[in-house]
């Protein structure tokens, strides 16, 4: 009898238990989110970009085509299409190995960069329309509407990428023009890069001003900021811009790989002096030699400078080195006063696009990208994205390419999702985010080098004059 | 070079897949599979991993060889940063944790034992060139315990019983670093031994019965290698070679009680783990470059609990059994990621065993249904959601060998 209930009381529990494992087992797992797709809010069906060498994907002191194909809008325009749209995204493609002073990575131990002048050539220059992506590289804002003939320009610049960009005066004279002959549904804007740049990556010894000495005045700016919104707005009713803004230069590598003070060739790190202080480089600043302070930044071409002694003391064991004794040159260095000249033009210029963008009459068509802030972020505390760390450092970080200012193909792709993310939440639309590790990484070289002795990188200081010249616009 | 020697050492950050939580394995006897692990007041040759105490009761010498086949599947869905929801499965493998028992108990109330048996492992494999491969692609992790132990009945009511841990282990961790073109593929591995002990204690008052048990840490020396697939140009900078790390594997305690009658068992278990010994992962590189430098990984995890509860019924030769268990995962959600995408989970078991003359078969099956977890915020930047589930067949043979 006892063993009777026992054995009923049994079944009961193993019913629940069989009911309980049955239900839980079939149980379905719950949809997560939705699928993305484009929305009917915004039209991307004729997308254009106006900028400078970062919207036309000037990478490594060059552009060609195999860096073009990551610029930012391509890799938008690509997310876009990856919903099933259809839009087209021409670019002005350059054959390999592209136009510029093209940078190759030969060793990353001791770091070791090599230069080649390259001339390639355009290759789609027959695009009966104008080009969707209608950035020049070395563009600086008042080029957007500057009406000078832009062969000419190219000339007097020694920037060929007017005339290769703009081609034909049938479409119009600037990049304004050819944008609205497009009747664009929606444009990528991102200018301003250069007209602080330029001051910045010339040492502070050239500038975007009417004095060639100083970044662009603000109020030029303002004025040349609010016209190129205003008449892209007027090219139709219903067309959208995302506009970013301009990052810190202390977020820049070109900035800030090389420290101000000597370190020692063989640890890479600081030569330190009988109190263990790391000695200062010396440099030209206000006009004369003077020690650098920790507020001081090298700029990166100065590596192969100082390795030939530049900038430090003529005293053992440095006196070896043919230059030791002559402080770097004022265009390698970008003393503290004029970091603070360049800091406060970016403010000004981020505190107009802020104010433009977000005047009431234009901010229902207008989003703008907080590029200036990510960066920020990224080199506080680095980018993490699917266990990869990335950082504002030189060539490691993994967002600059090797010319130190351009973003590298993945250094795109997060700008991309900058923009994407800023869109989406701005017009409801709901484009899906590039996969950024999807996207080449640090191209090896395929084989390694003799390793040289300096730890100082050697970026060969004549390639990247190069990359400054196209900031130094006039 | 400042900045490569500030900066390589980014792209070795050790997957956080290195070891991860519930790498904990529960099931090493059939008999108990079935009963969801509530094992501690019964006694059978696999009693020396649930109770060693319970080997006092056991008459003359006997044998038991089982495994366990593990088939789990996850599959995750995001990485939210991309705005995806895609899914990722991981790749099908089959695990098979063993287990082998000799007891022998004289007739002074004195009982030897010892027992081989893998507590702790795990292995989880993605496609090569899945979204969180710079996380982890294969993590392999197996320990191998040796474990004699005594047990004295110093009453007929009551047991006790004492025992030491021989462990070995091995461990294999490959993964991506994707930061170049093209990727570098790192595989780490290595093998170690440690050492602990365990006690158990069984206080029969029919029909009520108590049982607990003790396992003690396990600190496990391992010294591997470092090998990197790469680029030519990388060797200054990865050179590999050989790498040296260690792991507590965490103490367990398991308590139950049972209710037993002629031919029925009840027993509600409770296990506790304490994972908070596992808090920081040191991995030292014997030969230290910019890029390849020594590892300090905070894991954190938390102490956790397992609430059981196991039935046996005895029809003559024949068994049955069921069992159900909560099992809570000790990772934080800033901490979980796809090497181990552990969550809580609920298992569901039956089992049934049948005695032909000296030998006893015991099969169990298990269920293990984990929970959808979503995690945002993750450390390692991989955001999303994992759903996760196993499969588990048990089967033990026992022999009376007189």
């Amino acid at each position: 009898m006892k063993s009777k209930i026992q054995f009923s009381g049994i079944f009961a529990v193993l019913l629940i238990f069989s009911f309980a494992f049955i239900f839980y087992a079939c149980e379905e797992f719950s949809e997560v989110g939705t699928p993305p797709s484009l929305g009917v809010q915004v039209d991307f069906s004729r997308i254009v970009a106006i900028g400078n060498s970062i919207t036309a994907g000037f990478q490594d002191g060059a552009l060609f085509e195999s860096a073009q194909q990551y610029s930012y809008v391509n890799l938008i325009v690509k997310q876009i299409n990856s919903l099933g749209k259809n839009v087209t995204f021409v670019q002005p493609l350059i054959s390999e190995p592209g136009i510029g002073q093209r940078l190759y990575l030969r060793s990353l131990s001791p770091l070791n960069i090599e230069q080649r002048l390259v001339t390639g050539a355009p290759k789609n220059s027959n695009h009966p329309s104008p080009f969707n992506n209608l950035a020049v590289p070395g563009a600086i804002l008042y080029d957007v509407f500057d009406t000078t003939d832009y062969a000419t320009k190219s000339i007097q610049r020694n920037n060929p990428f007017f005339q290769i960009v703009l081609r034909s005066k049938a479409f119009g004279p600037t990049m304004f023009h050819q944008a609205k002959i497009l009747n664009p549904t929606f444009v990528f804007f991102w200018m301003g890069n250069n007209d602080v740049l330029g001051y910045a990556a010339s040492g502070g010894t050239r500038g975007t001003d009417p004095t060639g000495k100083l970044p662009t005045p603000d109020v030029i700016f303002q004025l040349l900021f609010r016209q190129a919104i205003d008449s892209l707005l007027r090219i139709n009713s219903t067309v959208k811009i995302a506009v970013a803004n301009i990052p810190d230069v202390t977020v820049i590598p070109f900035f800030t790989t090389i420290p101000w003070f000597i370190v020692d060739p063989n640890t890479g790190k600081p030569v330190l002096d009988q109190q263990g202080r790391p000695i200062p480089l010396i440099g030209i600043k206000g006009g004369s030699p003077a020690q650098l302070t920790p507020n001081d930044l090298v700029l990166l071409p100065a590596g192969t400078l100082i390795a030939t002694g530049y900038g430090l003391p003529n005293v053992p064991p440095f006196n070896q080195l043919p230059n030791a004794g002559r402080p770097l040159p004022d265009e390698y260095v970008l003393d503290a006063n004029e970091v603070a000249v360049a800091k406060s033009a970016i403010q000004k210029f981020n505190f107009i696009i802020d104010t433009v963008v977000s005047n009431p009459a234009r901010a229902g068509r207008v989003v703008r990208v907080d590029i200036y802030s990510r960066l920020n972020e990224a080199k506080t505390h680095g980018v993490e994205i699917a266990g990869v760390k990335f950082t504002t450092d030189y060539i490691t970080g993994g967002i600059f390419s090797l010319d130190g200012v351009h973003p590298s193909s993945r250094g795109h792709g997060i700008v991309a999702n900058e923009f994407i993310k800023a869109i989406n939440s701005k017009f409801g639309s709901n484009i899906p985010y590039v996969d950024v590790m999807s996207l080449p990484g640090i191209q090896l070289p395929s084989s390694s080098v003799a390793q040289g002795k300096y730890l100082l990188p050697k970026v060969p200081a004549e390639a990247l004059k190069n990359v400054v010249e196209l900031f130094t616009a006039r | 070079m400042r900045f490569i020697l500030t900066l390589l050492s980014l792209f070795l950050i050790f997957s956080t897949a290195l070891f991860s939580g519930g790498f904990q394995i529960n099931e090493h006897g059939a008999r108990a599979t079935g009963m969801a692990g509530a094992f501690t007041t019964s006694y059978a040759p696999i009693s020396i991993f649930y109770n060693p105490a319970g080997l006092a009761y056991l008459k003359g010498t006997n044998f038991s060889v089982g495994t366990t086949l593990i088939f789990p599947s996850a599959r995750f869905r995001g990485p939210y940063q991309f705005n995806t929801t895609q899914e990722t499965k991981m790749v099908k493998q089959v695990f098979y944790p063993s287990n082998l028992y000799l007891t022998h108990a004289t007739e002074f109330g004195l009982a030897f034992g010892i027992g081989v048996f893998n507590p702790y492992g795990l292995g989880s494999k993605w496609p090569e060139d899945w979204v969180g491969r710079a996380i982890t692609v294969e993590s392999d992790l197996k320990t191998f315990y040796i474990n004699p132990v005594v047990a004295y009945k110093l009453a007929d009511e009551l047991s006790i019983a004492l025992g030491f841990d021989y462990v070995y282990s091995t461990v294999t961790l490959s993964r991506k670093i994707p930061s170049f073109t093209p990727e570098v593929s790192v595989k780490l591995s290595g093998s170690g031994t440690g050492t602990g002990y365990n006690v158990g204690v069984l206080l029969k008052l029919d029909p009520v019965s108590f049982g607990f048990s003790y396992r003690s840490q396990v600190k496990v020396n391992y010294s591997g290698t470092a090998d990197f697939q790469k680029s030519p140009v990388l060797d200054p900078l990865l050179p590999g070679g050989n790498i040296k790390t260690s792991v507590k594997m965490p103490d367990i305690v398991m308590a139950g009680i049972g209710f037993s009658s002629e031919n029925v068992t009840f027993e509600l278990g409770y296990q506790f783990t304490r994972w908070s010994s596992y808090d920081v992962l040191k991995v030292d590189f014997e030969t230290e470059t910019s890029a390849q430098q020594d590892q300090t990984l905070e894991r954190y995890y938390k102490d956790v609990s397992i609430y059981k509860a196991g039935l046996e019924y005895r029809f003559g030769s024949l068994a049955l059994r069921a069992g159900i268990a909560y099992d809570q995962n000790p990772i934080d959600d800033k901490y979980v990621e796809p090497s181990l995408p552990d969550a809580d989970r609920w298992e569901f078991t039956f089992g049934a065993g049948y005695t032909f003359g000296n030998l006893t078969v015991d099969l169990g099956y298990m269920f293990v249904r984990f929970k959808q977890r979503e995690v945002i915020g993750t450390l390692v930047g991989f955001d999303g959601v994992y759903n996760s589930s196993a499969h588990l067949l048990g089967i033990n043979l026992t022999y009376k060998i007189f």
